[in-house]
């Protein structure tokens, strides 16, 4: 008998021996293939903040129910009492959750991204096959601000317009797949015996947006397109150092949150997609070119024909006759057919190659998708009227973005950079996985140029200017209004209105530059009536979000008896001095010849009494606020010698109304009191309005 | 005190305490994940089997010490005990996996099933040697014990709980074999059961479902096969060396009765093929010296009970490696002394008593028998034998 057990025994053994120690691959294969599975872990996908950190795109997760029917079927389970105590929670047909149940596999969606108490209570059911696992849903935290800047995602979590689409792999992240252990349950397991929780995120994105300054700029933009009852509008703010990009708005907005409610055609990016004929606004970098190329100075001369210019078979209007006007002038009014002079000076192809310089005509290579490169025939298929409507900003198409980039380069000295918006890509951790450094795409025009062109510019903001309306108050400003037509699709005619105004500020040390553009408006169409508030707006939050100092405490620090080589103004925190450095003449002055004698600025404000002193090696005493009442040295008195300037202020007397809404362009600045000693030799009613009616009809 | 009685066989009780011992660890491991599921705590199992394993040795200790002849006088009040139990579950008994086997006794459950094991074996051990003159006579020496073991196996049978049932048919063929019965009838005998046997096995679609299983478990690997394809996997992802006490991967719901029946495949996971030859070799150990104690008995009572319950012991531990390696259809036996249960562990722990006090009486009596021997040379006058 004990023999017997002793078989039984060694049979045991025996047995435990082929079982545990003899390689069986059926054996081997069915324990991997129950014991392990192969998790996916969806990444999280990254955020993405403005300049200061502020989340602009975030994924948040959000429960979601799935069933397994097999496990269902394997465990005896009825997928009718199931889908019964299913139905109430989830507020769906008991049929339909039955039916999907009774699905063969092994998943099957029940409901998606469901709130997370109906996600609880159907856990804490412990419904057989049913689970409920977490999903991300992509939110848009501030709703419409920047859209169409972000983008969206779809529901498969992909990247469809903007940032979203750009940087889709970025913010994606890699999915990963770990091999964990299952227990017989189907629940999967760590060795330690903790389910797999660690988190796998996508790089978020920190952009040179300010959302401060976009909201502003929305706002803005939002306000006048209502008001001018306009089809649709723009603006960018862009740090004229760097080519950064602080906002960009689109108008109408769009709410990535629900973007499928939106018309496809409010999805895209104005400041980059929108090709507009932008009129006058060309007529700076016209100029800026001229000077560069040395065939005008600020001061040549030009006879504006009293209004009407023959020009080969056609005859090129001013909405104002004028007669002899320097460049300056010719800037400041928005003459056309001043400007059509100075581009017969340089020539078709020195035009098109300089616009070319400037970045027209092609794409400035922006981190976000959809841009347009505009339109700028090569020079050689022009007729010869179109040396002249390039010349005023008909006939070439651009967009906001390439507008924003050419007048950076004249406010930075000449440096034309490629527009940025994403500043870094930064890993999960934190650490920086790429840093965009500003990249300077060519010098376009000397320092020196520059600096004539900042001045030239800033007279346009000056009384008998275009651009009043525009006006900053606590900073300088320099800017150029567009008025330009527009091609109605439907009729082939010039109908429509493009209107613009475009600047800088402050002069003396320049921040940000500003397009802003508004498409159809219906209202009224002055580039500087529609569009001139937007910019007075948007700078004034732009320069104040920046920390620039305002005007009256830039000159209370006035250094006294400086040389001054360079602008005295710049505040310390400013990087512009050194970004401009090569001694271009920055600042105050402003392009504008200190004035050799006392000039009269009674009745001036603060501001212009400042800048028409701009240069003048004397320490200036400030007293009171207001207008100007007191001066001394007397008007006339010469000023090289003289040490100190006093300048008293006090309230006028009788309100004078500058800034009276409505008012039209021209005549409410005349009504100012500064008026009357603005140095410009044009008349009080040259407050040109810088529209310009196209001659005849262009092929 | 003294724990253990002078005399009794140290080796013996070496392997049936470490049996014990790596039982009591092993349904830990084993178990704890699913006591977790379960009741909410880990230890439930632990807590429990260790209780068990105390009440079980201190009674095996206080059984060891009684004098094993003392038990012929309550043969039959316990028979009839088994009986009235036995009827009693079948009244009012709890049920787990589709048997009626327990009765609630508070907290716990009584098995009365392996309450019978012992009370058989006293029966049988008694009766066989009362009749012992005319063991070779159907109607004396076979008859009477087919009477009152089968009327007790019916009971079990119905619950049912037929691994127990062949269990203890083996048992009886077994000592009435030993008791001197003629073979003759017991191969008639076997003629007549094993066809019946047979009926009852193929009779029930469970049960000749799990016959088919246990040939080609591949077959319905998701059903019937399930278990033990299982408990194959648990002993080739143990290999040689096993993955470590506490390591096993198949306790995670993957093997079912992990901590009861199938306990010897999660030794085989976590312990390896060397777990394995330990249990083997406590086992080996076990039946080899409790066949030796019986041999030893003082009288045939005590030999025929010493056997009986060494080859019960040693065939249910047979069975129950056999099923769980797949060389036996599935019975539903536990592994003595390491399996999760009470009733089984302490009435368990309580025949090892019995037979350590037959092995004590067995020294005892060939100390005496060799200090006789001696004496008779060199000391007149030797202590008088005790018991």
């Amino acid at each position: 008998m004990l023999g017997l057990f002793a078989l039984a025994l060694a049979a045991v053994l025996g047995r435990a021996v082929w079982l545990s120690a003899v390689p069986n691959e059926q054996l081997s294969a069915a324990l991997r293939r129950q014991q392990q599975a192969t998790v996916k872990l969806n990444p999280r996908r990254g955020r993405i903040q403005d300049r200061a950190g502020r989340d602009l795109a975030v994924s948040v997760t959000v429960p979601s129910v799935f069933a397994d029917p097999q496990f269902l079927v394997e465990t005896g389970g009825d997928p009718v009492d199931v889908a019964a105590r299913l139905a109430p929670l989830l507020d769906l047909p008991a049929a339909d959750l039955a039916k999907a149940l009774r699905a063969p596999g092994r998943f099957v969606w029940l409901a998606r991204q469901v709130p997370t108490d109906v996600a609880t209570a159907i856990e804490e059911l412990r419904l057989p096959g049913v689970r409920v696992t977490d999903e991300f849903e992509r939110r848009y935290p501030n709703g419409t601000l920047a859209g169409q800047v972000l983008g969206f995602t779809g529901t498969d979590g992909a990247g469809l317009e903007g940032l979203e689409k750009r940087f889709d792999s970025r913010l994606r992240g890699r999915e990963e797949r770990h091999t964990v252990l299952r227990d017989g349950k189907r629940r999967n397991i760590t060795p330690e015996g903790v389910a797999v929780t660690r988190e796998v995120q996508g790089d978020d994105l920190v952009l040179t947006l300010d959302r401060n300054i976009q909201f502003a700029a929305e706002q803005a933009l939002a306000e006048a397109v209502t008001k001018w009852e306009a089809r649709a509008g723009l603006v960018v703010v862009m740090d004229v150092q760097t080519g950064a990009v602080l906002a960009q708005a689109t108008a109408p907005p769009m709410d990535p949150n629900y973007f499928a409610r939106y018309d496809r055609s409010t999805w895209r990016d104005m400041s980059l997609s929108f090709n507009y004929e932008s009129g006058s606004v060309l007529k700076a970098f016209l100029i800026s070119s001229a000077l560069e190329a040395g065939v005008v100075t600020p001061d040549t001369r030009f006879d504006c024909e009293l209004g009407a210019y023959r020009f080969g078979r056609r005859t090129i209007h001013d909405s104002h006759p004028y007669g002899v006007l320097d460049v300056r002038e010719i800037l400041k009014v928005s003459s056309n057919i001043g400007t059509t002079k100075v581009a017969e000076r340089l020539g078709a192809e020195a035009v098109w190659s300089w616009y070319r310089a400037w970045g027209f005509g092609q794409p400035t290579g922006i981190d976000l998708p959809g841009e347009s490169g505009g339109i700028l025939r090569h020079w050689k298929s022009w007729y010869p009227i179109d040396l002249a409507t390039h010349a005023f900003g008909q006939g070439v198409s651009v967009t906001g973005l390439q507008i924003a980039a050419a007048l950076s380069a004249v406010a930075n000295g000449g440096r034309l950079m490629r527009p940025y918006i994403v500043q870094e890509v930064r890993s999960p951790d934190g650490s920086v996985v790429e840093r965009t450094e500003p990249t300077e795409v060519r010098r376009v025009i000397s320092p020196g140029t520059a600096a004539e062109m900042r001045g030239m510019m800033a007279g346009v903001m000056e009384e008998g200017g275009t651009g009043t309306l525009a006006r900053l108050d606590d900073y300088t400003a320099a800017g150029k209004t567009g008025t330009a037509q527009k091609v109605n699709p439907e009729t082939g005619r010039y109908q429509f209105w493009v209107s613009s105004f475009v600047g800088f500020a402050p002069v003396e040390d320049p921040r940000v530059a500003i397009v802003v553009t508004l498409d159809e408006p219906r209202r009224h169409h002055y580039g500087g009536t529609v569009a001139g508030p937007v910019f007075r707006a948007v700078g004034r939050q732009a320069l104040t979000t920046l920390d620039v100092d305002p005007l009256p405490d830039r000159m209370a620090r006035l250094p006294v008896n400086t040389p001054a080589p360079a602008g005295p103004a710049a505040p310390p925190s400013s990087p512009a001095l050194a970004g401009a450095g090569s001694g271009s003449g920055t600042a105050a002055a402003a392009g504008e010849l200190p004035p050799a004698v006392m000039p009269d600025l009674r009745g001036a404000s603060l501001r212009e009494a400042l800048r028409r002193l701009a240069g003048v090696q004397a320490r200036i005493d400030l007293e009171g606020s207001g207008v100007l009442t007191e001066q001394h040295p007397a008007p006339g008195a010469r000023l090289a010698g003289i040490s100190s300037v006093r300048l008293a202020f006090a309230p006028p007397a009788p309100p004078p109304p500058p800034s009276a809404p409505g008012g039209g362009l021209g005549s409410a600045p005349v009504a100012a009191p500064g008026a009357a000693a603005a140095p410009a030799a044009t008349p009080g009613r040259v407050g040109s309005p810088g529209a310009h009616r196209r001659e005849g009809d262009l092929p | 005190m003294n724990l253990v009685p002078r005399g009794v066989d140290r080796a013996l009780l070496l392997s049936v305490v470490s049996l014990v011992v790596l039982g009591v660890t092993m349904v830990y491991s084993a178990g704890g994940i699913y006591a977790a599921d379960l009741h909410g705590d880990r230890l439930f199992f632990l807590q429990r089997q260790a209780l068990f394993a105390g009440v079980g040795l201190a009674g095996m200790a206080v059984v060891a010490r009684i004098p094993y002849q003392a038990y012929r006088r309550w043969t039959y009040p316990a028979l009839g005990l088994v009986a009235v139990l036995l009827l009693a579950v079948l009244a009012f008994g709890t049920s787990a996996g589709g048997a009626t086997r327990w009765l609630p006794l508070g907290p716990f459950q009584l098995q009365p099933s392996e309450l019978a094991k012992p009370v058989l074996l006293v029966y049988l051990a008694y009766s066989l040697e009362k009749k012992q003159e005319l063991i070779e006579t159907f109607a004396v020496g076979i008859l009477p014990h087919l009477v009152v073991v089968g009327t007790i196996l019916a009971l079990i049978l119905v619950e049912p709980d037929f691994g127990t049932t062949m269990t203890i048919a083996a048992i009886l063929f077994a000592m009435m074999f030993v008791a001197g019965t003629r073979p003759r009838h017991l191969l008639a005998l076997g003629a007549v059961g094993a066809p019946a046997a047979y009926f009852v096995l193929m009779g029930a679609e469970y049960r000749r479902k799990r016959m088919m299983a246990f040939w080609d478990p591949w077959a319905d690997r998701e059903g019937t096969g399930y278990q033990l394809i299982q408990s194959w996997l648990s002993f080739h992802g143990g290999g040689v060396t096993g993955l470590g006490l506490g390591n096993g991967l198949q306790k995670l719901h993957f093997l079912p009765a992990a901590h009861t029946d199938f306990i010897f495949a999660v030794i085989g996971e976590e312990l390896g093929l060397a777990g394995v030859a330990l249990v083997l070799g406590l086992f080996g150990t076990l039946v080899y010296r409790g066949a030796r104690c019986a041999s030893f008995a003082p009288d045939l009572f005590g030999r025929l009970l010493g056997t009986g319950i060494t080859f019960m012991i040693g065939l249910q531990a047979c069975f129950n490696m056999g099923v769980v390696t797949g060389m036996l259809p599935t019975k539903g036996l536990t592994l003595p002394f390491v399996s999760y249960g009470g009733s089984s562990l302490v009435f368990g722990l309580a025949m090892v008593g019995v037979l350590l006090n037959i092995s004590a009486q067995a020294s005892r009596r060939s100390a005496t028998t060799k200090r006789e021997s001696e004496a008779r040379a060199d000391h007149p006058d030797p202590e008088p034998v005790g018991a």
